[in-house]
């Protein structure tokens, strides 16, 4: 791989860091500040789309900003793997930004100059994050993330929100630390063997490949606890539940994309460009690792069976789905390398299409439960036909991204030898039908009076029909994984049932419904012709050009 | 007459597929019409094309043929869209919505890419295209069609991942997903989990309830369509995956004969009965290509292209029962060929059909499987079918005896009308003209077996007749008895209650022992804070739930350590240190 010297990378941060300050100065002109957002989103995916094609051929480019301390320097270099996940937040900031104004004004949200300042912050510390040369600047960007994310975690500033904003911000911080601890054994440790650095080499750093082995393997436990907590791998997820409390579009884009996807980023990171996939082999730690994602896989689809809350099910999904990425990274195969690499733009697009639809169903309903959401398919055509696509993609349907991640995934798990990750991937494939066909088909097939109960784990065989359901209070905030949800919002149709809106758009904003279509078509080209989307040719790229692996 | 290079080089699923996206934009008339148009084009298209005519392609990175016309496709690819035709006019004529038609001829489409494909992914990604549309068709029509679709979805969603499973072991051992580049699937484990996948929609015995409990949901239209394409594409994958043939298979074919045959006659529904008939006569299929020989396998392809003329045939014949009576119950019907002539008619040729009557076209292929298993020596297997054949004609006499011929009709009811008729009258035709001329047929059939059949041998018609006179018999005796059998529970009343409750328990639990290990890990961290910001009142509240102070005690406590004490502590802590760091 060729170095290239160039201030691309940094320019891609602080694009949006720069747009920060105007959007607070512009708070009482706020066409003109969408505007800044919006020309910021455009501005970043452009300079990381232009790095695309270098790194396509072999080019990395490297932007080296001095040394902290002693050994320790400030790198952003913009190679593989960073600029796929750099192209996919930046990308799919641009579709957020147009939801985010037609959500925010579709509620008349309070401190939207907060939100969207918040949020260009956010994108410029995920930037940071992506291009991050070695594992301190990874770990200060972590950090910033966190701190610019708080802020749209707890906009609704209720109670519930600013426990959220706590709850994240211990786990994250907690994580962390732990991060940092194991940062500071690899400096240490290749301080001891050789020259002592932190700075990713793809196939790993070689000489933490000769140090002690049980400070390698403490080492890797501490950076995976720590990147494992935004990665939400069971049992440090109990954090992203509860911060859907937060206005739709950031539990999209945030806690669907930039946010827990960083800790999957960090997390392939340490697999990839510190250890190295040979070297955990050698030290035993692909299989613990693949056995924690493959166990949050399982138990977070079962317990998204139970939810009645649209969002809260989405974010179990979420976390079972993370979890196929640590699975495939952990496999250690090249199949299950490029199955996991994929299904970090894969999932994206599938996961941000349902968060759109959750948020366009809320905007226009005010309804949050699926229990309340029957026949909602007359009121939201295309919104739920939308909801419908990306559903079947996460269940690894053909047609949709997932099921090329999954085909991959099952083909690296086969050839690892671990005949039980397979049949694990493809049962998680089927608890996802189990979870989400059940609101698709209550949407268009069935009516609000004539319905089954939701979830469908707490009805008898068969389905019965629906009583009028706003007389079961008791049936709302179904308890969770011992978090108790309250809803000030009683949604549902109204009286006379759904009206009825065609399939021309009328149900709701072209701000929320173009993004949703979008992603939604996103979902869809990746899963036909994934090398022309780009993002297989760089899996591909990033997976090749580990030393030793032949694809 | 050569068709232009681009019809050879464009699959004919997307000509369908194309059909069903303008059927679900325009208005019902039109959409029939395209539909129609579409499946009459892929039928010419089907009879044109020279053989060999393929697309090769990369899909996802891996080499793919994206279609591939050989002589087992081209069948397959014959009937499929010969009964869609069929089909469609008579979903035309009997009611159908748009949205019915428009998913029923994206599952055609579907199914048209699963038989000409020329490799494993390209199968695999047609056949959960398939169990998406279908789903879809049996959902549209609403009521309770929507949760035994729900049902319909996981298992052959589990089907799917069990061949996905299948299909990925075997390109692991291989190295490919070609078809060319292996006989069949990878023997052991890949071939163990693709005959259970298969199995799904084939409707093996345990695997089969889908069928009873799905078919007769949805509107008759929808049902004609339904019969067809999921279980024949499963035959049509079980010959791919197994060309030499499997003994286990064959006898779960046998096995699927009877049992099938059992339950049909059990049934009051009428389209349930038929549903259970579907299993039965696949197995007759599955047998035929489990045995493998050469005359097996083509007993196997004909009885498929048969099964579908006189099963599409039957359900289009109680489609239209229903549709003019409104009753799906035999208990509730009688007396029509009375009023319904034409219908009835259609159905006595249908009934011959199915149950091997010499001159009708499913003794042809009845004929060619069970002489395959003679060969053979596989008599307990050739004895399965012979007894199902004996139970096809019961069951038959049942339907026909109380829906069309026994009793008084309640009122004056219409028979088919113009559109139905024709559809009818034209696969009836068809069942006829094959039963009796099954040349064209045989000339179809891949492989050298159609030359060893010999079906209308003195010996074989003989065999015909003697099963129907047994039956006959057997009819009249047990006919009173049978209406006494009360409902007879399918696997899926374990099943399903199991799936059900297990899956209740399993969510319950983790949820609950999540929960309280949620709470003990709240209650320890705050506890723990608590002791660190006031640790008296934490103790305080101790010493009380201990007994050791009153609750309302005047004086506050002291937490207060002596030297000595002090240096004890200190001391006791740096050994425990010590011996830590020692470790």
């Amino acid at each position: 791989m060729t170095e290239i010297d160039s201030l691309l990378p940094v320019a891609a941060i602080l694009v949006s860091a720069v747009a920060v300050p105007l959007v607070l100065a512009l708070r009482h002109r706020p066409t003109l500040r969408e505007g800044v957002t919006m020309a910021a989103a455009l501005g970043k995916f452009g300079i990381v789309a232009s790095m695309v094609p270098g790194v396509l051929a072999g080019d990395a480019y490297v932007a080296d900003l001095g040394t902290i301390a002693t050994g320790i320097r400030f790198t952003f270099e913009a190679d593989p793997l960073g600029v796929l996940f750099a192209f996919l937040a930046s990308g799919l900031w641009i579709v957020t930004s147009l939801y985010s104004i037609g959500y925010m004004r579709g509620l008349g949200e309070h401190a939207q100059t907060r939100y969207f300042a918040a949020f260009a912050a956010s994108l410029s510390a995920t930037m940071g994050v992506a291009f991050a040369a070695n594992l301190l600047t990874l770990f200060v960007c972590y950090e910033l993330l966190t701190v610019a994310t708080y802020p749209l975690v707890t906009h609704d500033e209720t109670d519930e929100a600013r426990a959220a904003g706590r709850k994240y911000l211990a786990y994250t911080f907690g994580g962390g630390v732990l991060a940092l601890g194991g940062t500071v054994l690899v400096f240490w440790a290749t301080g001891a063997a050789g020259a002592a650095t932190t700075a990713f080499t793809p196939g790993g750093i070689a000489d933490l490949a000769t140090a002690d082995p049980l400070v390698a393997r403490v080492a890797f436990v501490l950076l995976i606890a720590g990147f494992g907590v935004k990665a939400a791998l069971m049992p440090l997820h109990s954090w992203l539940p509860d911060a859907m409390v937060a206005p739709t579009p950031v539990s999209g884009l945030l806690h669907a994309v930039a946010v827990v996807k960083s800790g999957v980023f960090a997390i392939a990171r340490v697999v990839l460009d510190v250890f190295g996939p040979d070297q955990l082999a050698d030290l035993g730690l692909g299989l613990p690792l693949a056995a924690v994602a493959m166990a949050t896989v399982l138990l977070a689809s079962v317990i998204a069976l139970r939810q009645d809350n649209l969002k809260r099910r989405l974010a179990y999904s979420t976390i079972s789905q993370l979890s196929y990425i640590v699975l495939g990274l952990a496999l250690l195969q090249p199949a299950a390398l490029v199955g996991a690499l994929l299904h970090v733009p894969a999932h994206a697009f599938m996961k941000l299409t349902l968060f759109f639809c959750a948020g366009a169903i809320h905007v226009e309903t005010h309804t949050d439960d699926i229990s309340r959401m029957a026949g909602i398919g007359r009121r939201m055509p295309l919104t739920m036909a939308a909801f419908a696509l990306a559903a079947a993609g996460m269940a690894g349907m053909p047609l949709l991204a997932g099921f090329v991640s999954k085909w991959y995934l099952v083909i690296g798990a086969l050839e690892a030898g671990g005949g039980i990750f397979a049949a694990g991937l493809l049962l998680s494939g089927v608890l996802n039908v189990a979870y989400f066909w059940p609101i698709v088909y209550q949407a268009y097939f069935e009516t609000p009076d004539e319905h089954d109960p939701k979830p469908v784990v707490e009805g008898p065989i068969g389905g019965a029909p629906a009583r009028a359901t706003a007389t079961d209070e008791a049936a709302e905030g179904t308890v969770a994984d011992g978090g108790s949800v309250e809803h000030d919002h009683h949604g549902g149709p109204p009286p006379e049932g759904w009206r009825r809106a065609g399939w021309r758009g009328g149900e709701s904003t072209w701000f929320m419904l173009g993004p949703i279509l979008a992603t939604a078509t996103g979902a869809v080209a990746l899963g036909i012709a994934p090398e022309t989307v780009a993002f297989l040719r760089i899996v591909v790229e990033i997976v090749a050009g580990l030393p030793g692996v032949v694809l | 007459m050569a068709l232009p290079s681009v019809a050879t080089a464009v699959p004919p699923a997307l000509l369908v597929l194309a059909a069903a996206a303008v059927a679900a934009l325009t208005d019902r008339r039109t959409a029939h019409a395209a539909g129609f148009l579409a499946t009459a084009a892929v039928l010419g298209w089907v009879l044109l094309v020279p053989s060999g005519a393929h697309l090769a392609t990369e899909f996802l990175g891996f080499e793919v043929v994206f279609f591939n016309v050989d002589a087992m496709g081209r069948l397959m690819g014959f009937i499929f869209a010969l009964i869609g035709t069929a089909a469609v006019l008579y979903a035309a004529y009997t009611g159908a919505r748009r949205t019915t038609v428009a998913f029923a001829l994206a599952y055609v489409g579907t199914s048209l890419g699963a038989v000409f494909a020329g490799d494993w992914l390209t199968l695999v990604f047609f056949w959960e295209l398939m169990a998406l549309t279908s789903t879809l068709l049996v959902w549209e029509d609403g009521g309770k069609a929507v949760r035994a679709g729900f049902r319909y979805a996981l298992l052959h969603g589990i089907g799917g991942s069990l061949l996905m499973a299948a299909v990925l072991l075997h390109y692991v051992e291989v190295g490919s997903f070609l078809f060319g580049e292996a006989s069949g699937i990878a023997a052991g484990l890949p071939a163990a989990l693709a005959a259970i996948a298969i199995g799904v929609n084939v409707g093996f015995v345990g695997l089969h309830a889908w069928l009873p409990d799905t078919y007769p949901r949805p509107h008759v239209a929808a049902s004609v369509f339904l019969c067809v394409y999921t279980t024949k594409t499963g035959v049509y994958a079980m010959a791919r995956a197994f060309p030499e043939g499997n003994l286990w298979v064959a006898y779960m074919g046998g096995g699927m004969a009877i049992y099938g045959v059992v339950f049909a006659l059990l049934q009051d529904d009428m389209r349930r009965l038929l549903s259970y008939h579907i299993q039965s006569q696949v197995g007759y299929m599955v047998a035929g290509v489990g045995i493998g020989t050469a005359l097996a396998t083509a007993g196997g392809l004909a009885h498929v292209f048969n099964h579908i003329l006189y099963k599409g045939l039957l359900f289009m014949v109680v489609g239209v029962v229903i549709y003019r009576t409104g009753k799906e119950r035999l208990s509730e019907l009688g007396g029509l060929w009375r009023v319904m002539p034409i219908t009835a008619g259609a159905f006595a040729v249908a009934a011959l059909s199915i149950s091997g009557f010499p001159g009708f076209n499913g003794f042809v292929s009845k004929g060619m499987v069970t002489a395959a298993a003679h060969k053979e020596h596989l008599a307990t297997l050739e004895y399965l079918l012979l007894a199902a054949g004996v139970g096809t004609f019961l069951s038959f006499m049942k339907l026909g005896y109380y829906a069309f011929l026994q009793g008084e009709v309640s009122h004056r009811v219409p028979d088919a009308n113009r559109g139905q008729q024709v559809a009818l009258l034209a696969v009836a035709a068809l069942c006829v003209v094959y039963g009796l001329y099954p040349d064209p047929l045989f000339a179809m059939l891949p492989g050298e077996g159609a030359s060893e059949a010999h079906p209308f041998t003195l010996g074989h018609i003989a065999e015909g007749l003697a099963l129907a006179t047994i039956a006959l018999v057997v009819f009249v005796v047990i006919k009173t008895p049978l209406k006494k059998v009360p409902h007879v529970p399918d696997v899926d009343a374990i099943y399903n209650p199991v799936a059900l409750y297990g899956t209740r328990a399993l969510v319950h639990g983790t949820t609950d022992t999540y929960a309280a290990v949620d709470r003990v890990a709240v209650t320890l961290a705050s506890t723990a804070s608590a002791i660190a910001r006031e640790p008296r009142t934490v103790i305080e509240r101790w010493l009380v739930r201990l007994g050791r102070r009153a609750p309302d005690a005047e004086e506050p406590l002291t937490l207060r350590a002596g030297i000595g004490t002090s240096v004890a502590l200190v001391v006791a802590f740096l050994t425990l240190v010590l011996v830590a760091l020692s470790l």
